[in-house]
């Protein structure tokens, strides 16, 4: 096939003007999205009169509860902002096809060329347009891999917010470049664990978290955010007006497979709490003009597996407990996952609305090993020229399996996210062209040691529920008790 | 649903305590039903406006609570007037909405 005749599909269509809200598809899943345990749930100081009003605008909170409307619009001054990079283009694959060998149509929809390097972009403005119309004036978070904060210490300089981000050490120590972009941007970078917090001082005199975790960057923001008058948490994923941002992926990659005459029969994107999962999938599972929905297929590292072998349970969103419990599909907030490349997937636990969608078998779940992630990485980058972040390439990596499986005569349609450009991640694919990457399965001792551990953390929540119903001092929303799960 | 008469209450917030007392007791009928909703709190119960919000609802709670009231109401809570006000107690917040709801129909 020659350069002329490949599909391309780049501007052709426009910036979506509206959110896809897939929660009003699932409205019995409102509550379970939302839902937190009462009692220990959260450590808040009575005297601290601040502290008792929302710690999220109320034009977001609306959207995180909305189960009404199926689409949400996106206000002017983000749409002007997405006009920088967006639409992002989705392509086929034709070299990759040739080089697995497969009778598989392979489309990939890009998210890495904008500044930030990921989808994560697309959340940050949104909320740093959103914070900023409340009042506030700074925002405080964690990021895994760096995308995130680098994300949203863009969004914050254009919206005119101070900006501190606290990644894991072990991320950071993987790509020390992401300090220069997120400092060049004017935000503020702490290696976690940190000395600047008692969550971060408590986490090393303990030994924990020598790598660090996002659970644990997060509790340190939380902290932080606390403590200053008119400063804010931002979170990156699983919450769902995140989710709800990251639809502008899905929408722009239906409207552009229509464009070309096709129709995904599967889906594949990479799955730490789930935004970019969300952003490509939601739009074609809430497609009221397709009678088959598309296999959605997340893929997760071996090395953090908390759909494939995680629990669906009620467990802290955060390492130091200042956050609400939720429920979700996890291996318990003090897991630590080795360290990865891929370190915006080693998140312990998945967005608590697609947590009940994976419960409910809207999809699936497959992990893989870091070493065929990053075959699978080397394969795409060398065929298609583009050289994508670890994380998206579990998307790549469990594509091709099923790919080269496709039945001869058939010519299934594979559509996969490439959510982030691999640009900051070189030192990585070095390890891995010097044999140095290893596979980093989560051992069953780690796993069982967790999922214990979370069983007895059930255990406090089921007593804290029944207190409450008995008339205890404080309680949350009702229908919370953990089913015998 | 039974509604008991206003308590006294602890210290108001700045900026509170100026909606009209009819229009008060509906804003204060209308968030317990809600209250009550949302949590283990019976609704045969008396509002004890003293009780500190952090008492009944958690954070995220307290953002129910605030939608699901300002939807019965048909009012829309600004971030702004919500941060001013900064509601401590029960009767804080039933004040802030009842001002709000007066402001509302005003317009």
């Amino acid at each position: 096939m020659s350069v002329l005749t490949e599909p391309r599909v780049e501007a052709a269509i426009g910036i979506p003007t509206a959110w896809r809200n897939l929660l009003a598809d699932y409205p019995q899943h409102g509550e379970a999205s939302g839902a937190k345990l009462p009692g220990a749930a959260e450590t808040l100081d009575e005297d601290d009169v601040y502290r008792h009003l929302p710690k999220m605008p109320l034009a977001i909170a609306r959207q995180s509860f909305d189960t009404t409307h199926r689409e949400i619009a996106i206000p002017e001054p983000v749409r002007d902002c997405y006009a920088l990079y967006r639409p992002t283009p989705l392509k086929r694959a034709t070299r990759f096809e040739r080089e697995i060998g497969t009778t598989a149509r392979i489309y990939y929809k890009f998210e890495g060329a904008n500044i930030s390097g990921s989808h994560k972009l697309n959340s940050a403005l949104a909320q740093a347009y959103y914070y900023r119309q409340a009042g506030v004036r700074h925002l405080v978070t964690g990021t895994g891999a760096g995308q995130w904060g680098t994300a949203l210490a863009f969004a914050c300089r254009h919206f005119g917010l101070e900006c501190t981000v606290f990644m894991p050490a072990v991320s950071l120590r993987q790509k020390p470049q992401r300090r220069t972009m997120m400092e060049i941007f004017g935000a503020r970078l702490y290696e976690s664990p940190s000395d600047l917090t008692a969550v971060g001082r408590r986490a090393k005199a303990q030994g924990d978290g020598k790598l660090g975790t996002l659970a644990l960057a997060t509790g340190e923001a939380l902290e932080l955010a606390a403590s200053e008058d008119r400063a804010l948490f931002a979170v990156g994923s699983g919450e769902n007006h995140v989710l709800l941002h990251q639809t502008v992926i899905g929408q722009e990659a239906l409207a552009q497979m229509r464009e070309l005459g096709e129709y995904p029969d599967a889906i594949y994107a990479c799955m730490g709490a789930g935004s970019n999962f969300a952003g490509i999938t939601f739009p074609f599972l809430g497609d009221l003009d397709q009678p088959h929905r598309p296999r959605c297929v997340a893929v997760e590292p071996a090395a953090c597996p908390k759909l494939t072998r995680g629990i669906y349970a009620y467990t802290r969103t955060d390492f130091s407990g200042t956050t609400p419990v939720a429920r979700m599909m996890t291996l318990g907030s003090h897991f630590e996952a080795p360290g990865i490349h891929a370190g915006g997937l080693r998140y312990h636990g998945t967005s608590p609305f697609l947590s009940a969608l994976y419960a409910d078998g809207v999809f699936e779940a497959v992990a893989c090993p870091q070493r065929a992630v990053f075959d699978a990485a080397m394969l795409f980058a060398r065929s298609e020229g583009v050289l994508p972040a670890p994380e998206s390439a579990h998307a790549l990596c469990a594509a091709i399996e099923d790919a080269r499986r496709a039945p001869a005569g058939r010519s299934p349609v594979l559509l996969i996210n490439i959510s982030g450009a691999g640009g900051f991640d070189l030192s990585g694919y070095q390890e891995h062209l010097e044999g140095l990457i290893e596979d980093c399965v989560a051992s069953d001792e780690m796993v069982h040691e967790s999922l214990a551990a979370l069983e007895d953390e059930q255990k406090k929540y089921v007593a804290a529920s029944l207190e409450m119903a008995a008339g205890g001092p404080r309680s949350d929303a009702r229908s919370v008790l953990p089913a015998a799960d | 649903m039974e509604v008991s008469a206003p308590q006294p209450r602890t210290a108001a917030a700045p900026g509170l305590g100026t909606a009209k007392e009819a229009g008060r007791e509906l804003v204060a009928t209308l968030l317990w039903r809600e209250v009550c909703r949302l949590t283990s709190e019976s609704p045969s119960a008396a509002v004890e406006e003293g009780r500190l919000l952090s008492q009944v609802v958690s954070s995220s709670g307290f953002l129910r609570l605030l939608l699901a009231t300002e939807k019965a109401l048909g009012v829309v809570v600004d971030d702004e007037d919500l941060y001013e006000a900064a509601p401590v107690t029960l009767g804080d917040l039933i004040d802030f909405l009842a001002a709000k709801a007066a402001r509302g129909n005003a317009g």
